[in-house]
């Protein structure tokens, strides 16, 4: 045999290459439509989830309606899973034609009621108990217990439904729901389909756990916003409810003290000055918890202005006098800067009077000088005394709540506020608080800082403030005293 | 010696005040709303009221109105004691009212009430007030 070419033969081979290749091209070309219909679909999906709306409801029904339209799929329906009642229910339905045609003629709803995880023969609760997919012709086995084999039969031939396919939903391995695919496909689902429906159900779930998510959140920050509302109210009213019994202690003791009443026998009077003092510490202590609460809540108003540094602690040192000289100490302001400071000056009045007044009441003998230091964008007061000093290892515990330390014993006891409060309210207006030098048994130093006016860091503290008291309407300036 | 009318919800508060003024030789009336307070205004005729702000029915600041607007009772001075810590815009209020005073009580003890009593009639016994005085608790 010689080696000739049949030509017939390779024609005939030919042929049947270009219709081998034909059919490759016209699966392949069927393959990219629907891949690049599935990339349309996820775009799709992914803009209604990143999209403004939170809504739970509002995102499922968005994406069940695209799935149907952009699939020809003949219903999607998304289930949540209730744990408190062991059920499913109805999240969302594909809205179309035949769906509400289908609900007409049954007179009920589709998946309107809840399915309990009791209900072994529903093919949506094996989905959600055995985390497999689920697959049925029609609709059978997915509408019980609600409706009979015949209603299904019924619902599912009007919305032209063939098959379903139930997939339960998962994130981090726990079943939040279930999603029900069905289609009118004689051939049943392409691989590709299969994988794609696969992939939605994984999407799906995360982005109604994620809504979810945000509308526990959301519940919980607006229940935390009302607890927090009583909390001050009620703080408010057991203020102002408390003062009015106090009042009286205060000034019938005092009554009863300058003898009013009567002389007082000697071993009476003791006694009756700490009543007296106790109930002074009782309203300070509500005072103090009413404004520190008020300072969290940010309903704390501060009325900045510029004012004179040396101005502000002249006149507090000038009221604090009596009590220094009652004592024998010496008070004094000593190197005042004249400089112009950003803040609010009532505030600021009661931060140097409680810093000193804690100086007065920890120093037996010697002096109590305050005195300024200015740098570049800052001020910082300093109150030194020769007082009993602080241990290092107690320093920092001073300005926590309620803070009152061994070495203070057998002094008058304060609210333990007074610091810590002092601390905020500097702070929010640009400045700090801290101690600058003291041990035990040596002079003691608490500095504070304020912005100097016109100072960039005075712009943002103003600025701050500002959009603090837009975001809270109801703030009030005055300290409660 | 001078008439104070005393003006105060609270009975515990009353019996305080009043003991405290009748000591310092003042004849006292008492009132414990503000209706019973205009009627005792007509009827007593004080030199000078002590009045609450905080009172159910008719208020303090309601009474404070009332007697501005009569002419028989205009003048009389009032000082206006209040339980809540006095905002700015509660004093001004009171003030443009026309009390010569606002003393919140926390903070002032019956002696500093019974204080300013004396240096209120020393200056104003029958006159309009001059000065206004705020004293804030």
């Amino acid at each position: 045999m010689d080696d000739k070419v049949n030509p017939q033969a390779t024609l005939a081979g030919l042929a049947q290459a270009v219709a081998q290749s034909a059919q490759e091209m016209s699966r392949e070309n069927k393959e990219l439509i629907e891949k690049n219909k599935a990339l349309v679909l996820f775009r799709k999906i992914d803009d209604i989830i990143l999209s403004k709306v939170t809504d739970l409801g509002q995102i499922a029904q968005q994406v069940v309606d695209t799935i149907v339209n952009e699939l020809a799929f003949r219903a999607v329906v998304i289930l949540l899973l209730g744990k408190k009642d062991n059920s499913l229910i109805r999240l969302v339905i594909s809205r179309t034609d035949s769906i509400t045609q289908a609900e007409v003629k049954l007179n009920q709803k589709l998946f309107g009621e809840k399915i309990p995880l009791t209900e072994e023969g529903n093919l949506i609760v094996k989905a959600v108990k055995t985390q497999r997919m689920q697959i049925t012709h029609g609709l059978n086995n997915t509408l019980t217990p609600h409706f009979s084999d015949e209603q299904s039969k019924l619902a599912a031939e009007t919305i032209g439904i063939t098959a379903s396919f139930v997939y339960p939903l998962v994130v981090r391995e726990e079943v939040i729901g279930a999603m029900l695919v069905s289609i009118n496909d004689a051939e049943g689902l392409s691989e590709f389909k299969n994988a794609l429906i696969d992939r939605l159900a994984g999407i799906i779930g995360v982005a109604i756990n994620n809504a979810l998510l945000y509308q526990e959140i959301q519940g919980a920050n607006v229940r935390l916003k009302e607890v927090d509302k009583l909390k001050d109210e009620f703080v408010s009213i057991a203020s102002h409810e408390l003062r009015t019994p106090l009042t009286a202690i205060d000034g019938l003791v005092s009554m009863i003290l300058d003898g009013e009443y009567g002389a007082v026998n000697q071993d009476l009077k003791q006694p009756l000055e700490d009543v007296n003092t106790s109930s002074v510490r009782l309203i300070h202590l509500v005072n103090d918890m009413l404004n520190l609460s008020r300072i969290k809540a940010g309903r704390m108003k501060y009325t900045l202005s510029e004012f004179s540094i040396a101005d502000v602690i002249t006149e507090v040192v000038h009221l604090l006098q009596p009590i220094s000289e009652q004592k024998g100490l010496q008070l004094t302001a000593a190197n005042l800067d004249p400089v112009t400071v950003q803040g609010d000056s009532d505030k600021v009045k009661e931060v140097l009077n409680n810093l000193i007044g804690n100086s007065l009441k920890f120093t037996d003998k010697g002096s109590i000088t305050v005195s300024t230091k200015a740098d570049e964008d800052k001020i910082e007061v300093d109150v030194t005394d020769t007082g009993i000093g602080i241990a290092k290892e107690d320093q920092q515990k001073l300005f926590g709540e309620f803070a009152q330390l061994e070495s203070g014993k057998g002094r008058p006891p304060g609210t333990g506020l007074g610091l810590h409060i002092s601390r905020e309210i500097v702070r929010k207006i640009g400045g700090d608080l801290w101690i600058k030098e003291s041990d035990k048994g040596t002079r003691s130093t608490f500095a504070f800082s304020l912005p100097k006016s016109q100072s960039a860091l005075a712009m943002r503290v103003k600025e701050e403030i500002e959009k603090e008291a837009q975001n809270n309407p109801d703030q009030k300036s005055d300290t409660i005293k | 010696m001078a008439k104070i009318l005393l003006v105060d919800d609270d009975p515990l508060l009353v019996r305080m005040y009043q003991k405290k003024l009748e000591n310092d030789g003042y004849t006292v009336a008492t009132a414990d709303d503000g209706d019973v307070a205009l009627t005792q205004v007509s009827a007593f005729k004080p030199d000078l009221i002590l009045l609450d702000v905080m009172m159910p029915r008719v208020n303090g600041f309601q009474v404070l109105s009332r007697l501005k607007a009569n002419q028989e009772t205009s003048n009389i001075p009032v000082i206006l004691l209040t339980n809540v810590s006095g905002s700015d815009e509660d004093i001004n209020r009171g003030l443009e009212l026309g009390a010569v005073a606002y003393l919140v009580k926390a903070g002032n003890r019956p002696s500093a009430v019974v204080e300013k009593v004396k240096e209120i009639l020393g200056g104003y016994v029958h006159e309009l007030p001059k000065v206004k005085a705020i004293i804030k608790g």
